[in-house]
């Protein structure tokens, strides 16, 4: 049996979780962090190696530095901070995993021992109390092994979670642009949509909304809207949208309670409806849109491998220099 | 010498060849191909670009438009046209075999490799259709089953809020006149919109207040495509063992099954000229360095495309009854 070198390149780590689409799959995969190499800094890796046929599965071996200047070798377990390769589109299943509680805050917080890294998708189910948000789909930030906030979702007044699942998902829908939840819209001349997780929507693309009736806003159900601007909670991603739909008038935004979630017809949508490029005349300025994204086109076309980041993840910290290789055997 | 005495039989004289191959293969499963149902068919032409451009115009608005007689004409109105884009994207598949596969294995081994890359495609063309359903649509959670999850099993008053969402939004309805006739050879339930869903539900359908299976359509004896299951209200509804499901995803942890409704336009395909399904062969001699290998390849193009999402719905549904 002979091994080749597929595909190889170099990335700046950005400090966050790195997708590499690997066209024709990956049988060894390895990064060599060229930054961490050089520093040769006490316990911090700097290289990483990816076997597919390791066991357990997913699981990966760390090179790094010891105090002495020794380099030693350890092993990164399948659900550590190592690599997760999906040879299909967007990532593998993951588990369904337990928390303790999401606060009514806003933003809010959940509680709950996990892996995730910022700017990942969570499906949240199980709900004991906060029961109108049972399965909505949301991104993460400010991630700790303890915890994770919900950076689209004010949850204040509802009643606390004393109990959760949550699943890890893929970042994305397979197909772009995607519908996604919405948390909560403005009453403003230009109303402002937020949702509940990172998008890649772009000013001047249309969307339609859907399913705003039963949360208080029945003027605008099944409206059309072009996106004007898009905003951001945290670095980590995009959540809110202003739109050039007048939702002064439209009623007032309303969650159902817990007691009722049950028989209440759930989530407030918006669904992508085309684009229109829009033209400002007070500010001179002309709305195109991102033409790159903003046709309707797979998300993840290839395979793909996952790097997750850190001193001790083959992503590596800000700054970085990182290279690749993805091999086959034939 | 001792002499063998006795019967002859398989146990102390078994036949040379172990096993043989029936010159037969059996059927390869085959799930019904669903999702492309209802679809627009788009050509884009060759040399012109991937992105596919479909442009929908606004009515006109109906406010105004009387002249009160002050010789003023009124104000002229600037169509409002909504472009939806598509890129074109390329999916292969190819299978790499070795001379001795061909050698001693069955004989049509090889024909038989690329009826799979046929089959192949028609699959994969299916899966990225419902990977548009999966991924572009809005689904609201099914309230009316009373299995206590959320979403809960499907009702009848669930396909009707659904209905009266599509009618609002004056989506039209397929299975209607010769549209019917050319893409469903039926007109037994004429005048409705589409179902798709996953054969899990099929409980939980049947079970459905005013459910009617097609066997029990008026006039079953006419041309009925097989994949249809029955209709709910205005709904039709196909299924497919590889229709939507998202797993463990309800308030209880059962998998959602979500069914998207719609009418004609809602959905659009659009083929690529000059690219459109190719099968074909590498030889040996092109293969490899001492002709012991040939491959075989299968590929296509396709964008896919939401053409109008108020012609669009769906329902997240559990089966559980």
């Amino acid at each position: 049996m002979s091994i080749s070198l597929i595909q190889g390149d170099s990335f700046i780590s950005t400090g966050a979780g790195q997708y590499i689409p690997v066209s024709g799959g990956a049988d060894y995969f390895k990064t060599f962090n060229l930054t961490q190499s050089a520093l040769a800094a006490n316990g911090v890796g700097f290289e990483y190696e990816w076997y597919a046929d390791q066991t357990p599965l997913g699981g990966a071996v760390q090179w790094l530095y010891q105090a002495t200047g020794a380099v030693t070798t350890s092993a990164i377990p399948a659900n550590g901070n190592g690599f997760v390769y999906s040879a299909g589109p967007g990532l593998p299943l993951y588990p369904v995993q337990s928390g303790t509680v999401i606060s009514a805050a806003g933003p809010a917080v959940a509680l709950a021992s996990n892996s995730l890294s910022n700017g990942d998708r969570v499906r949240l189910t199980a709900m004991t109390g906060m029961v109108q948000i049972a399965g909505i789909v949301a991104s993460v930030s400010s991630v700790s092994g303890s915890s994770f906030t919900l950076a689209g979702l004010n949850s204040t007044g509802f009643t606390p979670s004393t109990t959760f699942n949550f699943q890890k998902i893929s970042p994305f829908e397979l197909v772009l642009p995607e519908y996604a939840i919405i948390t909560i819209i403005s009453n403003a001349l230009n109303g402002v949509i937020t949702l509940s997780s990172i998008t890649n929507y772009q000013p001047g693309m249309k969307i339609r909304l859907n399913n705003t009736t039963n949360y208080g806003m029945a003027a605008i159900e099944g409206a059309e809207a072009t996106i004007l601007a898009v905003g951001s909670f945290t670095t980590y991603g995009t959540y809110t949208l202003t739109t050039d739909l007048n939702t002064s008038g439209a009623g007032t935004w309303t969650w159902p309670s817990s007691a009722s979630s049950v028989s209440f017809p759930r989530f407030a949508t918006i669904a992508p409806d085309g684009q229109k490029a829009y033209y400002d005349v007070y500010t001179n300025t002309q709305y195109g849109y991102n033409f790159q994204q903003a046709p309707f086109q797979s998300a993840f076309p290839s395979p793909t491998m996952y790097l997750y980041p850190g001193a001790n993840g083959p992503a590596g910290q800000i700054g970085d220099v990182i290279e690749w290789q993805a091999f086959r055997y034939e | 010498m001792t002499t063998a005495t006795g019967i002859t039989t398989i146990n102390n004289n078994s036949p040379e060849l172990p096993v043989q191959a029936s010159d037969f293969f059996l059927s390869t499963p085959q799930f019904n191909l669903i999702h492309s149902f209802g679809a627009q068919k788009h050509y884009a032409k060759a040399f012109i670009g991937k992105t596919t451009r479909l442009s929908r115009f606004s009515p006109l608005s109906l406010i105004g438009g009387q002249l009160d007689g002050s010789g003023i004409d009124p104000a002229p109105e600037v169509p409002i046209r909504t472009d939806i884009d598509a890129d074109m994207e390329i999916f292969a598949k190819s299978i790499i075999v070795n001379e001795q596969v061909d050698l001693w294995s069955n004989r049509g081994t090889l024909a038989k490799y690329m009826q799979l890359m046929g089959q192949w495609m028609r699959n994969k063309e299916d899966i990225l259709m419902r990977d548009l359903f999966a991924s572009a649509v809005s689904y609201t959670d099914a309230i009316g089953g009373g299995n206590g999850d959320i979403p809960s099993n499907p009702s009848y008053e669930d396909f009707l809020n659904k209905e009266a969402v599509l009618n609002t939004n004056d989506a039209q309805t397929v299975l209607e006149s010769l549209i019917a006739t050319n893409q469903f050879s039926t007109s037994n339930r004429m005048d409705s919109y589409l179902g798709l869903f996953h054969t899990d539900l099929t409980p939980a359908i049947n079970l459905t207040e005013n459910f009617v299976i097609k066997s029990g359509y008026p006039g079953r004896g006419e041309s009925v495509k097989k994949e249809e299951y029955g209709s709910v209200g205005r709904f039709r509804l196909f299924l497919s063992s590889k229709a939507q499901v998202i797993p463990n995803a309800s308030q209880k942890g059962n998998n959602i099954y979500p069914i998207p409704l719609y009418g004609i336009e809602a959905i659009g395909k659009i083929e690529q000229t000059r690219y459109t399904h190719r099968l074909g062969t590498r030889p040996d001699w092109v293969v490899s360095n001492v002709a012991q290998n040939s491959g075989l390849y299968a590929k296509f193009a396709l964008a896919r495309t939401i053409q109008n999402q108020n012609w669009i719905t769906g329902l997240n549904v559990t089966a559980q009854v």
